[in-house]
């Protein structure tokens, strides 16, 4: 059952949101010992606020767009009476309980969801696989030898697997883009600045975005409408502009990824290609920052617990921590280049079309992988389509191909600042069209 | 001290050694030198580029 069914459901009465909170935990209980999404449950809290929704229908009245939803949260959201985990918990171990719940999962609360657990993460978001020292792997519902992708693996994995229909998370470099690709549902990168990131542990404060994930289009935008200060209005896809982007984004990567963007562009008649021509500098950039700002901020830390840290982004950290500041700068200064090519792309094209990864899901431990007979790393690689697009701050939604006999790829639907509600629509006429799709529920309980 | 210095003296082995209060030999010191070395490409890159192509010049 979707998230809008599920919630039209406690709406009219044909059923509670205790017995939906009842089958999710149910759910998790079962299906985690093998996907191992979740870090922490919240059992009685989620029967505490059902109850609540319950009541609310009982005396008839509106408990909210999202009545009863369970959906689960990536753990570095704050979550009201335990410390934020950040998957890190050896070195946030100290740190005071959080005094109240993170503003996303106060406004999916407000509109009569229920948070019913905590995933798992790369630790400090710095990372695209989700295989956490302290936590282990989340595993890919399609293939549990796989990898999730990360940062916001296990908030993917758990909508994938349908242990839950909504997640949250966050995506600074593609940590919502890539795990939706790789666990083959829907996810959206919002336009930089537009969802509050209050009670969320920050990592880049250049890219750092919020946002959620669905098993269907109406599900992915009824709650970016909720988690929205100012939902979007409806979008008219009639005239809309749509090119492929060539050049960097067509370049090293797998046949399943070339085959998804061929796929969705022959569905949208997409004949035009467009090119960036400092895409690769924008991923460079969008590197440098990234080190830099995710080095300061954990600094002070390394100094004094280091042997805490994820030995898996501990050395990435120093190597941030010790850069000098002239490349920051220089990497900052490239930003308004950068910006100034996806405008004048804008100003030809509604809708830009990429890769969300090069490739469809690694297995887990998997430390390199061959793309045009090349051995690359996996590990900075999976992320290569998403980073340039990061140093723009524009939204974009992942849409997931799953072809017969084929593990997931995702692609990318790119727009101008501001324009979810197109990039929404578009995803949902591409659905409708049997295009992208999150397909059957790949481990039924 | 220019990058290069930096890196052909092990200065950034040092470097990473006094941040993290660990001796050189218990943290995976080529990592640190491998990062450090393509941040500085990629630094260097732009560079190249940002007086030319920066928006106002």
């Amino acid at each position: 059952m979707t998230a809008c069914d599920m919630a039209g459901a406690v709406r009219a009465g044909r059923t509670t949101a205790s017995a939906l909170v009842e089958d999710a935990l149910a759910r998790i209980a079962v299906q985690d010992a093998v996907i191992n999404a979740f870090t922490a449950v919240f059992a009685e809290r989620a029967r505490e606020t059902a109850r609540r929704v319950d009541a609310t229908v009982a005396a008839g009245g509106d408990p909210g767009p999202l009545a009863g939803v369970p959906f689960a949260a990536k753990n570095l959201f704050g979550v009201r009476g335990t410390i934020t985990r950040a998957g890190a918990p050896k070195v946030t171990a100290d740190d005071p309980p959080a005094g109240r719940d993170a503003e996303l999962i106060a406004r999916l609360e407000g509109a009569g969801a229920i948070l019913v657990g905590a995933t798992n993460m790369d630790a400090f978001a710095y990372g695209f696989v989700t295989e956490n020292e302290h936590d282990g792997a989340t595993a890919n519902p399609h293939d549990p030898e796989r990898i999730a992708g990360g940062s916001s693996g296990g908030s993917a994995a758990a909508v994938a697997a349908g242990m839950v229909p909504l997640a949250i998370g966050s995506d600074t470099n593609g940590s919502i883009r890539v795990p939706a690709a790789l666990c083959g549902i829907f996810g959206i990168r919002p336009t930089f600045g537009t969802l509050s990131l209050a009670g969320a542990y920050p990592f880049v404060q250049s890219f750092d975005t919020v946002g959620p994930f669905a098993r269907t289009a109406a599900d992915l935008a009824r709650a970016y409408d909720v988690l929205a200060v100012s939902p979007p209005q409806p979008a008219d896809l009639a005239g809309v502009r749509i090119a492929r982007l060539g050049g960097y984004f067509a370049e090293g990567l797998h046949d399943v990824a070339r085959t998804a963007v061929d796929q969705v562009c022959a569905a949208l008649g997409v004949g035009a290609t467009w090119t960036l021509p400092s895409a690769f500098r924008a991923r460079e950039a969008a590197f440098v920052i990234t080190a830099a700002e995710g080095g300061e901020r954990h600094a002070a830390a390394l100094r004094v617990r280091a042997r805490d840290f994820d030995v898996a982004i501990r050395d990435r950290l120093a190597a941030g921590a010790l850069m000098p500041a002239s490349w920051y700068v220089r990497a900052q200064r490239f930003r308004p280049v950068f910006a100034a090519e996806l405008e004048a792309a804008f100003a030809e094209y509604d809708v830009l079309i990429a890769p969300a990864t090069p490739y469809s899901a690694p297995r887990i431990g998997q430390r390199t992988i061959v793309v045009d007979g090349i051995e690359t790393d996996v590990r900075p690689n999976v992320g290569v389509f998403t980073q340039p697009i990061t140093l723009a701050g524009v939204p974009v939604v992942a849409v997931p191909v799953i072809a017969p006999g084929s593990l997931p790829a995702g692609v990318q639907l790119i727009g101008a600042a501001h324009t979810e509600a197109r990039l929404l629509a578009l995803a949902a006429e591409l659905e409708r069209r049997g295009v992208v799709g999150a397909g059957e529920r790949p481990v039924p309980v | 001290m220019e990058h290069d210095d930096l890196t052909a003296t092990g200065a950034y082995v040092d470097a990473a050694a006094a941040l993290l209060k660990m001796p050189p030999e218990s943290f995976d010191r080529a990592a640190v030198v491998t990062v450090i070395e393509r941040l500085a490409a990629y630094a260097a890159d732009l560079a190249a580029v940002e007086l030319a192509d920066e928006p106002g010049r």
